[in-house]
């Protein structure tokens, strides 16, 4: 039943966003991940850093979890509203 | 940008290991600090106890490093500074050095302060303009080196350039680094000035610029006060440029004005005498040259290399001015080649001191020639005397003289003027 109403909230929300053009992320808490070719990624709209090694970077959204998979990753640098992250990145995935 | 911020404000390269990094990094950014070039570092290299373990290198704020007491303290990490980067360490490791560091304080500011003065001025496009004209007018409106840039007024200074020379049309003068650069268009034609309604400038007199006997006289405007076979003096006038109106009955009813202009040649006669002395003494040079090197600033000399102190030395400076592009410093490098000498005394033959005599008279002869007199006769004579020899004699001379001048009321000629537009 909770899940049931939670549903019907998160669908209502949604289309308000879509038909009042609203943006997702603020409204949603959605996060904002921007590629620049496979050696760098913006991710902007976090909770926190879950792993940090030079193979894999997990990220705490508020709606799931992103991993970035890849070679000699480094985070360029990590503050409360964005964070870079460049290396050979291979793989993107959304838990 | 930020680098250099962040430079400025100094960072920390710090290591960090224990059970949850991540959390600790977490943390620091819940608490608003900024972490920037996180990389994993595998247990070897610095700190490592010889277990396998992972920790983690990033660059911290100093600011925020100090900051990191109770996060480390939370998260159960440890926390230690591999290197140290920025302005403050930079000042840190110069305290060590604090001459050095006051030498190059002062250096700049020196040379701060040098960049406010005028340390080159440069003419280019003269013709006519000789350099002694130019200076005489740079000494005459105070305008020289070593004086600040601020006080120049560019545009008055062009102005003042225009209106002293009239044969030159176009100025242009701009400080570039140090350097005043003066440059200059002349036109071979005279023109006369237009005033700012547009009539001729007031009325001009001719006078004579020279004594003599008035060979020829053209006049074109304004009423003549001489005439052809008329002796002349320096100043004296030839042309006025105010020509008398008369009534009817002969009385005089005005004047009408005019830019008085004439050819005018004068002749006249001028006499020289050179002397030459038949001994004199030779400069023998026995020795190689020598060179000392040396700066010079203002009118100081400092030279290093043998010493060539002595009346028997003969000098010859080059030095250059110590310039970055056009940044010109009060500062002259270069060298002195001094040769050593003897005297010798030695006699001219006859036919030497001729020789000489004669060049001397050349040169008095091109130097009239230069300023355009015609020299029409000469009387040449050379003597030997005693212990010397003697060239003397007289030129007649034939130039053309007459320079404007605002105009008076000098009365009516003699001759008779006459009155016409």
């Amino acid at each position: 039943m909770r899940n049931k109403k939670y549903h019907v909230v998160e669908t209502a929300k949604e289309s308000m966003v879509e038909n009042l053009k609203l943006p997702k992320d603020l409204v949603m808490g959605v996060p904002i991940l921007t590629m620049t070719g496979k050696e760098e990624a913006f991710i902007e709209n976090y909770k926190g850093i879950l792993e940090c090694s030079s193979e894999t970077v997990m990220v705490q959204t508020k709606v799931c979890r992103i991993r970035i998979v890849g070679h000699k990753l480094t985070v360029d640098y990590y503050t409360n509203d964005e964070m870079k992250i460049t290396g050979q990145i291979c793989q993107i995935v959304y838990l | 940008m930020y680098a250099v911020f962040r430079y400025l404000r100094g960072y920390l390269r710090i290591y960090v290991t224990g059970y949850s990094t991540e959390r600790f990094m977490n943390l620091c950014s819940a608490y608003g600090i900024c972490l920037w070039d996180i990389e994993e570092v595998r247990g070897e290299g610095a700190f490592s106890t010889g277990n396998e373990t992972f920790g983690k290198r990033m660059n911290i704020a100093v600011d925020d490093f100090r900051r990191l007491r109770l996060i480390t303290r939370k998260t159960g990490t440890k926390v230690r500074i591999v290197n140290r980067f920025g302005f403050p360490f930079f000042l840190r490791k110069c305290r060590l050095h604090k001459f050095f560091m006051i030498g190059l304080l002062l250096c700049l500011l020196g040379l701060f302060t040098l960049s406010k003065y005028i340390w080159s001025i440069d003419l280019t496009g003269n013709t006519r303009l000789t350099e002694d004209s130019f200076e005489d007018f740079l000494s005459a409106r105070q305008v020289h080196i070593g004086m600040k840039i601020s006080e120049l007024d560019i545009d008055h200074f062009e102005k003042e350039l225009r209106d002293q020379f009239d044969y030159i049309t176009w100025t242009s003068a701009k400080i570039v680094g140090t350097r005043l650069i003066v440059e200059i268009k002349e036109n071979e034609v005279f023109l006369p000035k237009e005033t700012v309604s547009g009539n001729l400038l007031p009325p001009t007199d001719l006078i004579s610029q020279d004594q003599g006997t008035i060979f020829s006289m053209i006049t074109r405007s304004g009423v003549p006060f001489k005439k052809t076979g008329d002796s002349v003096s320096a100043n004296e006038l030839l042309v006025s440029g105010r020509i008398p109106v008369y009534q009817d009955d002969g009385t005089l009813k005005g004047w009408h004005e005019c830019n008085a202009d004439a050819d005018v040649v004068v002749e006249y006669t001028d006499s020289f005498r050179f002397e030459q002395k038949t001994e004199h003494y030779l400069k023998v040079y026995d020795e190689d040259p020598v060179k000392r090197y040396g700066i010079r600033i203002g009118t100081h000399f400092w030279e290093i290399g043998p010493t060539c102190g002595g009346d028997d030395w003969e000098k010859i400076r080059e030095y250059k001015q110590l310039n970055f592009k056009d940044f010109y410093l009060p500062v002259y490098y270069g060298q002195t080649v001094c040769t050593r000498y003897r005297k010798q005394r030695s006699y001219y033959r006859d036919a030497e001191l001729k020789c000489l005599l004669l060049e001397r008279y050349k040169r008095y002869e091109d130097a009239f020639l230069q300023k355009g007199v015609q020299i029409i006769g000469k009387s040449v004579k050379i003597e030997r005397k005693n212990d010397k020899m003697v060239l003397y004699g007289t030129v007649k001379l034939r130039k053309k003289t007459g320079r404007s001048v605002p105009s008076e009321v000098w009365g009516a000629p003699d001759n008779g003027g006459t009155a016409f537009e």
